[in-house]
This record gives C-alpha cells, structure tokens and sequence, in this order.
C-alpha cells in the first residue's frame, strides 16, 4: 500500500486548519479508509482535544523521532473510527525538536501502512511549517473568506509551490451566507479568481463546530450541521469523487418564509 | 399552520435535550490546562508511574496495572489520583452484612 501524505495549511491562524484536519481525517476514515492524522504543531497541541483523545496520549510525535517508543505506540486509536489514529504533537517541547527529513521518513513508513496520512500544520511561515510541508506530497490551504486571511493564504502558495508543492487546493472555511447574498463577503468566485488555486470545498459558517468542539467530537459525526456535511463532501472529492459544489442556501426566519408566501422576499439565492 | 405547529413542536424537544456544551468545553479544558501548566511530558509521567508501582510491588503483591493514576483537581488542589488493586488480600476485607 502507497498512501498519500497531505498537509493541511493556512497563511492566517485560526482559520480553521485544525478542525479542517479532524473532520476529513474522520470522514474519510468513515469512507472506509485507513487514516493517520498528525499534529505537526509542536508546543502547541490541538487536534487531541478537538477528536476527544486527549486523556489517552503518552507518547507523542518527538517521542517517536527521537527513538523513544514505537511508531504504533505513539498512535492513538479514535473512539469511534477503527481505522482513524492520531499522532499527537508534543507539548512541552519546541518547534525546533525535528528536522524536516524526521517528519518526511515517517511519513513515508506511515503510507507503506495508511491510505491518507494527514498532517495538521502549524500556523505561520517559521520552522514548523517547513518541517510540516516538507514531509507531504499534497497539499490543501484553508482560509476564510476575510482580507487579511486571504492575503495570507497567498503568500503560503508562494511557498508551497517554492517547496514542490504544486497545485494546492483551497478550502474556504466559515462563509457566512447571508453576508454574501448581501454582497458584504466575498465569494467563492472573487477568491479564485484572486489567487487562482482550485477550490476543494465550502464550509458555511457553522454554531455546531463550536459545540462540536465543545464535546471533542468531529462535526461530521453531526448529520444535521451543514459543516459536517461539507466536510463529507471534501472528504469524497479528495478520495476521487465528482462531487457538485453544495448551494448555500442562508438558512431563513419564520418571518422570511411568511414573506416568501406572500411574495415578498427578494430573489432566490443560491451559492455554488 | 400544521408546518409552524411542527416547528414549534421540534424546537420545545430541541430545548428539552439541550446539552450545555459549554460546561463539557470547560471541564474538559480543566484537564487539559493542569496537565499542560505542570509542563511534564507524558512520558515522563508514564515512568513516574512505573517507577511507583516497583516501589509498591516491593512491598505488596499488587496487580501490574494501575485502576487509575492520574493528575486531576480536587477542589483548589491538584492531586495525584493513583489506585492499584493489591491481590491475596482477602482475608483483609472484612464480610460485608
């Protein structure tokens, strides 16, 4: 088995790179593959808490590249997935406790065993992200459809690229849809157009990734939160599947549906 | 009218169910922040552990695993939880009834 390393990044923190990882690592794993997600963020720790796996580490990612226990000790198995495993970042250590060939020759040793190896990579343009995009063959850019955010995500193209990593594709994360129908948020389209990556997928903003968050349970386990239903569908087109774009619909009060009765609502308003 | 009966009917169960996910965020969050500020790996803490049921099996035949040892707070402290079953004790135990 030859599995694919990919590294899930963002120019910007905080725009959703952790739950991005956790949601298709465990949709995909739900597909039926044999995924290992990776927290590359060293010091920083987070994709533990966010699957609910955090009172079940002892080992960690440096435990494993310096020697110090087993590749399979250091994966944690998902309480609900059987074929989703974490390797956790360490979190009293610094970014600089691995060299970039470290994570890559690990990476390497994972896909002889896993369909998807994924990598949660930390935030800004310093060490651990060379460390983290230099391991991977593949990579997706989360961004959110924000100025700053965007610019941002340009910049980390540049590098990608400048690393091998041709062709990322782009998750554009927390679209507020009633701000786009009103023309205050720009859309899918302004953001391809601006820097010119092909789309991966559209995650509408979204109260239950924060409850979510909240339980340490990813959101795709949630059937009705529209975000885990986008994350299904990146899931499906990263595993080779056609999938249209979904519409995103801004969801409506009682008071727009009465007027939409009486044919007073505006036109109908559809995303993708 | 049948659709808003419904809808008030779903959201009275929704409100009915309601988890409070913020007080899980918080008290998994107690766990998480004690562990992080006592900046000791968790290897470290798995020798610790180690190194205590040697000490203890020294003394008493115990089980080889511990039922629980962990680092959790108990009100304003933070203690060390640790419990481990010591075996051929029976006879310890008074009768119960």
């Amino acid at each position: 088995m030859t599995g694919r390393t990919i590294v899930i990044t963002s120019g910007k923190g905080g725009v959703g790179k952790t739950t991005a990882t956790a949601n298709l690592g465990t949709a995909l794993a739900m597909r039926g593959q044999k995924v290992v997600v990776i927290d590359a963020d060293i010091g920083l720790r987070n994709l533990d808490v966010i699957m609910g796996l955090e009172n079940r580490i002892v080992y960690d990612l440096v435990n494993v590249i310096e020697g110090k226990c087993k590749m399979h000790q250091a994966m944690i198995r998902d309480k609900h997935q059987l074929e989703l495993f974490l390797i956790p970042a360490a979190q009293t250590r610094d970014k600089d406790s691995i060299e970039p060939e470290q994570l890559r020759e690990l990476c390497e040793k994972l896909e002889q065993e896993f369909d998807y190896v994924l990598i949660d990579c930390p935030a800004g343009i310093e060490g651990g992200f060379k460390n983290a995009i230099g391991a991977a063959k593949e990579a997706i850019l989360v961004t959110t459809p924000e100025v700053s955010a965007i610019r941002d995500a340009d910049r980390v193209i540049g590098l990608l690229e400048a690393s091998e990593l041709h062709r990322p594709k782009l998750i554009i994360n927390r679209i507020n849809t009633n701000l786009v129908k009103h023309g205050d948020m720009m859309d899918k389209d302004d953001i391809v157009e601006l820097l010119s990556v092909e789309i991966l997928g559209l995650v509408p903003a979204d109260e239950h990734t924060i409850t979510a968050a909240n339980r340490g349970v990813p959101v795709v386990h949630d059937k009705k939160a529209p975000s885990g239903s986008a994350f299904l569908r990146i899931a499906a087109r990263v595993d080779g599947d056609e999938v249209p774009f979904m519409s995103l619909e801004p969801k409506t009060s009682i008071i727009d549906r009465m007027k939409g009765l009486v044919g007073l609502s505006g036109r109908a308003y559809s995303h993708a | 009218m049948r659709d808003f009966i419904r809808w008030l009917v779903s959201q009275l169960a929704v409100a009915e169910q309601h988890e409070k996910t913020g007080i899980t965020a918080k008290q998994r969050l107690q766990l998480v922040l004690i562990q992080d500020r006592l900046d000791l790996p968790t290897d470290e803490m798995e020798s610790m552990k180690q190194e205590i049921w040697e000490v203890v099996s020294r003394y008493l035949r115990v089980a080889d695993d511990f039922l629980e040892f962990e680092i959790r707070r108990l009100d304003e402290l933070v203690v060390l939880v640790s419990n481990i079953q010591v075996n051929d004790a029976s006879e310890l135990v008074p009768a119960t009834g």
